[in-house]
């Protein structure tokens, strides 16, 4: 348990996670809230509904996934726990990328944007597409800041530091949330409200399409499989940079690839549900403690993190959707999170600067 | 290819801003040598070792290893040469004292095989550059960890987490890390700083036996004593410049050290040093 990772112990370990993210999936897309008992309904949704429920179901699943990802490798990039992609800043800035985006559109092409949501054809696709590239575009601009200014003068010698990292992130973060408040005071009246729902975090079936899930899907894995392959390496770089390069890690090259992996997996959760706190945060560190089929090893770390995010992001929205149909009302599974996730990073933080006392 | 171990350096120059901290520094050493670098704090030592390794750039001069450029050899080149234990090594422990680490002793021993795994790795797999690869440790990467800890005496600390262990205990693990690398060269930055006498004496056995062995190990400490006993050749530097290299009798004497380390030294009958305040420091 303690010692290197064999075959036996990582087949294992996946096998885990797959049964019971598979678990939960079958649970979510069999749950949902009936408004005549006021109460739970269990069973196969009917036909009509398979569609609707599999794209929030799957989702929740690719947002999840994305967090978590983005979060673990943040986490091994900055040797902080305490990292996800709301701390640096990287959420806020995909999420800055597709309001002006959503702002851009409406003024250049509100003929295009009123047929694509009605789903019509060619411009449906572009305008998912044309979509992903901001959110994408913001998160790696974001990045690129962040990442020259804490690598510029103040970083000494030594490189870049991640505690500078850090605090960049944190200032950059509130430039980007006052960015999204004059955007969202820009917007007509008629999308403010739009716009606002996105802010908060939400997962709603009117605007998911296969498309939309497709192309979220492929950005996840641009971002997650460089990830994964440099797994072994990240295990290395929590290590001080002069031990890391004496084992044979390019640590500055390992801290550029892993920032724009973050960005990109972050880019696409923003593009499904806008900005949803707390769950790379969350879903790494409960992976971290659970050695049996996790631990700090991120070549099982960056398999266990992602499909436990995909199953907390799953049930947390299922409970959103069934709140939703009781409630007859918007419910943003974002709230869920950070209401959940706000004193899960106080109790790390506080856990930490005992640690550290 | 242990023999063949050479490392040469002409005219090596670094500076941190301003301050300049090696200065036109030239040597060569090889395989079969114990070398101690010894100087006074802050007389660059320890950057001399970063740029051996090629993790830091010099400014001017040239650092060749067995005939190339240290740059050239690239990182997995370089670790698949030398291994390096750091100073007071800081093994695993997170920057803002929170841990994201959580390793055990065994797995970060076992971080030593890495290179080798990218190394035997071919094709596109090892195009990933310096970034490595998804690999498992196999039973010959578990036999070598194994044989490290028990040579550096942590064997029975396989399964603690690294954040639990004391510092001599840490630079313990980061020794074994080093043994398991397995490199024709070993590169010692103060190793016995934290070591207590039994483990010191243990560690000097293992380096002698290393050198026996053809390796080549770089140390460098502030024991001018263990210098004396253990090092084949000794390497004196003060203000970033070498002011004296040679065989440890011809070199530890007060004529070069007593102006180094600005105090009195005694070379006694049985070889031991023995040192004394100056009354004043020029």
């Amino acid at each position: 348990m303690n010692g290197g990772l064999t075959a036996g112990r990582f087949g294992r370990a996946l096998l885990v996670w797959v049964g019971i993210t598979a678990a939960v999936f079958a649970l979510c897309m069999c749950v949902s809230g009936n408004v005549e008992h006021v109460g739970i309904d269990w069973g196969w949704p009917e036909p009509g509904l398979v569609q609707f429920r599999l794209s929030r179901v799957l989702a929740a699943a690719i947002v999840g996934m994305a967090l978590s990802a983005a979060g673990v490798t943040l986490q091994a990039l900055l040797r902080n726990p305490l990292a996800d992609p709301y701390v640096l800043g990287i959420s806020s800035g995909s999420t800055v990328g597709v309001m002006a985006w959503l702002l851009l559109t409406q003024a250049l092409m509100p003929a295009a944007t009123a047929a694509a949501l009605d789903g019509s054809g060619m411009e449906l696709f572009l305008l998912t597409l044309g979509r992903s590239v901001p959110a994408v575009i913001g998160a790696v601009i974001t990045c690129i800041v962040v990442f020259l200014l804490a690598r510029g003068r103040w970083a000494g010698a030594g490189g870049m530091q991640p505690v500078t990292l850090l605090l960049v992130g944190v200032v950059i973060s509130s430039v980007n949330g006052s960015l999204l408040m004059l955007l969202n005071s820009l917007a007509p009246h008629g999308l403010r409200a739009d716009m606002a729902t996105f802010l908060l975090g939400s997962i709603s079936e009117s605007e998911l399409t296969k498309t939309t899930l497709w192309v979220a899907a492929g950005v996840l894995l641009v971002g997650y499989l460089p990830a994964l392959l440099a797994a072994q390496a990240l295990n290395i770089g929590n290590l001080p940079d002069a031990e890391a390069m004496s084992l044979g890690v390019n640590v500055q090259r390992l801290r550029t690839v892993s920032f724009i992996c973050a960005s990109i997996m972050t880019g696409a959760a923003i593009l499904l549900s806008g900005p949803i706190g707390f769950v790379g945060l969350i879903c790494p560190h409960i992976c971290r403690r659970l050695k049996w089929i996790g631990g700090p090893d991120h070549r099982i770390l960056l398999i266990a993190g992602p499909l436990c995010g995909a199953s907390f992001l799953m049930l947390a929205d299922t409970a959103v959707r069934v709140g939703e149909t009781l409630h007859k009302g918007e419910f943003p599974v974002g709230v869920v999170t950070a209401l959940l996730g706000g004193p899960f990073f106080l109790f790390l933080l506080k856990r930490g600067s005992r640690g550290a006392a | 290819m242990s023999a063949e171990t050479q490392w040469r350096l002409e005219g090596v120059q670094f500076g941190y801003g301003e301050r300049v901290a090696v200065d036109g520094v030239s040597f060569a050493i090889g395989g079969g040598e114990l070398v101690a670098i010894v100087g006074p704090n802050g007389c660059g030592k320890s950057t001399l070792l970063k740029l051996m390794l090629g993790a830091l750039s010099p400014a001017a001069g040239e650092i060749m290893l067995d005939k190339k450029p240290v740059r050239a050899w690239g990182r997995i080149g370089m670790a698949r040469r030398a291994a390096f234990v750091p100073q007071m090594a800081g093994t695993a422990e997170s920057a803002a004292g929170l841990s994201g680490g959580g390793f055990t002793v065994l797995q970060t021993v076992l971080m030593a095989r890495y290179a080798r795994h990218v190394e035997e790795r071919s094709g596109i797999l090892r195009a990933a550059g310096g970034l490595g690869i998804f690999g498992f440790e196999t039973g010959a990467d578990q036999e070598a960890a194994t044989q490290a800890m028990w040579n550096a005496d942590v064997h029975h600390l396989a399964a603690r987490e690294i954040e639990t262990l004391s510092g001599g205990e840490k630079q313990r693990v980061a020794i074994a890390r080093a043994f398991a690398q397995d490199t024709p060269a070993l590169l010692l930055d103060e190793p016995t700083s934290a070591l207590d006498l039994y483990h010191q004496l243990e560690l000097m056995e293992q380096l002698r036996a290393a050198v026996a062995g053809g390796k080549l190990v770089v140390l460098v400490t502030h024991d001018l004593n263990l210098a004396r006993r253990a090092a084949t050749r000794v390497l004196v530097m003060d203000r970033g410049k070498m002011v004296a290299d040679g065989k440890p009798e011809a070199v530890l004497v007060p004529a070069v050290l007593e102006p180094v380390y600005q105090v009195v030294v005694d070379g006694g009958a049985d070889g031991t040093l023995r040192f004394s305040r100056r009354a004043t420091r020029a």
